[in-house]
């Protein structure tokens, strides 16, 4: 937004940038301190806690089910990933085991965010670089999904779906058939959108050989997620530590080896074609496992069905109870990690025994990955550092929490 | 995961040593506590050693166990790529008496890099500064905010407001009070 | 500080020079002089440039407004503006910060007259989910707001129903006076 003359050197000025907190990239609300000779960058410092909502605090607060809706609103382009992350924090806290049938439906929903987050990701990026249709193209697939989510869990973005000890309730009835042709017909938008970038010379040239980061900086920096496979290392937490039954699905991780954007974008292309086979191989699942329940069924742990409240006296102290303090696990601590689309979102959740948590930190991948950004970008000119960002795919609601 | 969780644990507390006050595993996480003064230490050793090679700092942050001595409890996540699993370093941390200054650790920036972001946030809002770090200041907050947020006894909702180009004085209104 | 009803109608004098067209009420003056009136707010209605004052969730909605499928662009709302100089409408679009406020203010500031502002979703409008201790309750604390969509986040319908609304306040006159002070000033008097 403004430049001020800092020093004149003998090699030329240095001029200070300030890429402000409003800018038309729409990664958020993430301010960078440019230092540029020329167009070269000399020094990046990133400014962040533009969008501070002190979630943590607020975790604090209200207690373990109603936390649940503060957190879709974290990282806003994956919603489900981080109700899940919490809610397998609370599970390990409580001990609980969730039904074959929620744990499926789970796997599905977080692959179609997976992909909601990734098509996002892939519009506003190639938008930045200059490809403003394909933003056309990956936004009018998101809306399929956005409608996806509706029919499931009643509205567009938020859900509150996933609960702890399963999901709120068990998916409608057109939702095989829909997921099912949306799965069948999604690979070939992603081959589109292969089309329009993959070999495309201007894409390539600005893609390929920015940004790179070799295998010890990106460890060093607790990078996880699509950037440590575009190094080479192979580490997906849905394979390493599986969670929600993935052992029993058939997928391959993307991996690559030049550490670039050009190979972050590889990696997180391939990552949506094998999303589509999970979710095909999480409704045959379904199919097979036939209905049943999806939610865990524990007289303390569990809402109670409203209809079973108003025969039993206990069960209507329990109903009361549960609405309005919340259930009380034991105390201690876990830690819930999922392998979001940005990276490894884990809840490190601390109980005392009360209703409310003691304190809840959430690992946000964005956060992390941001650090390494000054370091990607020193020494790269202007128009690297939009790339940068953009390959980064971070969300400033998770940085910031 | 190839290792059962009473290998892992004997694996922290093999590597560790005399710095592991104890080690345990709860709800499916193996959990060391060293002492504080070895902190850099011990993160040191459980990356570098060969059996162990727990090379990702997955987090850092710190609970405030209010009222209970020692008050903070700082966690590390580690994480090893190659052998695929996690142990969580504990250490406590007493405040100090004093309102005016803020408890000190070691910081482990030297050891893991992501640590730096992960330490001022710490910094800015549990109030815990780390010697040896190369640039401590808020990162979530306003550079001129007053107070550490996440502390048990700041309100969640901020009775000490905070307005754009006013003094810290004029901060301390109540959050009702909007001047008109 | 005065009722805000009266703060919404009379201008406060702060500017000796503004033309006598400032003043004009409805009714007053020589026909050409209201038929140019009705000519220009058309035309500000129908071409209405937002500005990319995306914060948080909001923001995507906001987005997907503008994607092909609801399509803002056939209200005139197509050309978003990333600097506030060429902007009308500055869309507000999710939780606002203590941090952020200053930013925001002077964006609004940075937009030259006639400006307007759509606080949209439920953190900009009060706060919302988010009562904490660093999120500004309502960014009418901080810009004078035209119009607030409430929703968390809205529909992309609603939003643009919300632009639909601001159109018709902005052809019938009844858009706020562009020098009204909001409730909290920045120099923290």
């Amino acid at each position: 937004m403004g430049s001020i003359f800092v020093e004149e050197q003998e090699q030329g000025r240095r001029m200070l940038l300030n890429m402000g907190p409003q800018h038309p990239s729409t990664h958020g609300v993430l301010r960078l301190l440019l230092e540029l000779s020329g167009e070269r960058i000399t020094k990046c410092v990133p400014h962040i806690g533009y969008l501070h909502t002190g979630i943590e605090k607020l975790s604090e607060v209200h207690n373990y089910t109603q936390n649940i809706t503060h957190y879709p609103r974290m990282d806003y382009l994956s919603p489900m990933n981080n109700e899940l992350a919490y809610c397998l924090a609370v599970e390990k806290l409580i001990g609980l085991e969730v039904p074959a049938r929620a744990d499926y439906i789970r796997v599905i929903m977080h692959e179609v965010t997976r992909c909601m987050s990734h098509l996002f990701w892939i519009g506003t990026h190639a938008l930045d670089l200059g490809a403003a249709s394909v933003f056309l193209y990956a936004v009018a697939e998101r809306e399929k999904l956005l409608d996806l989510y509706e029919m499931v869990g009643g509205q567009r973005m938020m859900t509150s779906y996933i609960r702890v000890g399963g999901v709120k309730s068990d998916v409608p009835e057109g939702f095989d058939d829909y997921t099912r042709k949306w799965a069948t017909e999604f690979p070939k938008l992603v081959d589109m959108i292969n089309g329009l970038l993959t070999k495309n010379p201007i894409f390539t040239e600005r893609t390929q050989n920015i940004g790179y980061l070799d295998r010890e900086t990106c460890l060093s920096y607790g990078l996880m997620g699509p950037l440590l496979r575009a190094v080479g290392i192979n580490q997906d937490l849905r394979k390493d530590m599986p969670y929600c039954r993935y052992d029993e699905f058939d997928f391959d991780v993307q991996l690559r080896d030049e550490g670039d954007v050009y190979a972050r974008y590889l990696v997180r292309m391939g990552e949506m074609y094998e999303s589509a086979k999970i979710v095909l191989q999480g409704l045959d699942k379904l199919k097979e496992i036939g209905p049943g329940r999806v939610m865990w069924e524990d007289d303390h742990f569990a809402p109670p069905k409203s209809t079973e409240a108003y025969v039993d006296i206990e069960r209507q102290i329990h109903h009361f109870k549960y609405w309005t303090e919340g259930f009380k696990p034991p105390a201690g601590e876990a830690y819930g990690c999922v392998e979001s689309s940005k990276g490894e979102l884990g809840f490190y959740v601390v109980s005392d025994g009360e209703a409310k948590p003691l304190r809840v930190k959430i690992r946000g991948p964005s956060f992390v990955n941001l650090a390494a950004l000054p370091e990607m970008v020193e020494g790269k000119l202007l128009a690297d550092a939009v790339a940068c960002i953009g390959s980064i795919d971070i969300v400033l609601g998770e940085v910031d929490r | 995961m190839n290792m059962t969780f009473d290998e892992q644990k004997k694996l922290a507390e093999e590597v560790l040593g005399r710095m592991a006050v104890r080690v345990w595993v709860e709800n499916g996480s193996v959990i060391a506590m060293v002492d504080t003064r070895y902190i850099i230490k011990a993160l040191t050793d459980l990356r570098d050693h060969d059996e162990t090679q727990l090379d990702v700092l997955t987090f850092m942050t710190a609970v405030d166990y209010t009222p209970r001595e020692p008050r903070f409890t700082m966690v590390y996540e580690l994480y090893s790529t190659s052998l695929r699993f996690r142990v969580r370093v504990q250490c406590q941390l007493a405040d100090t008496g004093n309102e005016n200054e803020l408890p000190e650790i070691d910081s482990v920036s030297s050891v893991y890099r992501t640590a730096e972001w992960h330490e001022r946030e710490c910094y800015d809002l549990m109030g815990i500064t780390f010697t040896g770090h190369p640039d401590l200041r808020r990162i979530l907050l306003p550079e001129n905010w007053d107070g550490h947020p996440l502390r048990k006894e700041y309100p969640f909702d901020g009775k000490r407001t905070w307005k754009p180009g006013c003094n810290v004085i004029d901060s301390q209104r109540m959050e009702g009070d909007l001047g008109l | 500080m005065s009722d805000p009803a009266k703060r919404m109608i009379s201008a406060p004098s702060m500017d000796d020079a503004r033309p006598y067209i400032d003043n004009w009420q409805p009714g007053e003056g020589p026909v050409w002089l209201s038929k140019l009136d009705w000519l220009l707010r058309v035309a500000q209605t129908n071409s209405i440039w937002p500005l990319t004052a995306g914060l948080a969730c909001c923001a995507i909605e906001m987005m997907c407004a503008a994607a092909s499928r609801f399509d803002q662009s056939r209200f005139g709302a197509e050309v978003y503006r990333a600097t506030p100089r060429p902007a009308d409408l500055m869309i507000v679009s999710g939780r606002l910060s203590w941090k952020m406020a200053p930013v925001i203010r002077e964006l609004y500031e940075d937009m030259p007259h006639p400006k307007w502002v759509i606080s949209m979703g439920a953190c900009a409008s009060c706060g919302g989910v988010f009562q904490t201790y660093s999120i500004v309750p309502g960014v009418d604390q901080i810009v004078p707001v035209d119009l607030y969509v409430p929703g968390c986040p809205p529909r992309p319908e609603a939003l643009i129903d919300g632009l639909i609304k601001l159109q018709n306040k902005i052809r019938s006159g009844n858009a706020h006076n562009p020098f009204a002070e909001p409730a909290v000033r920045m120099d923290g008097k």
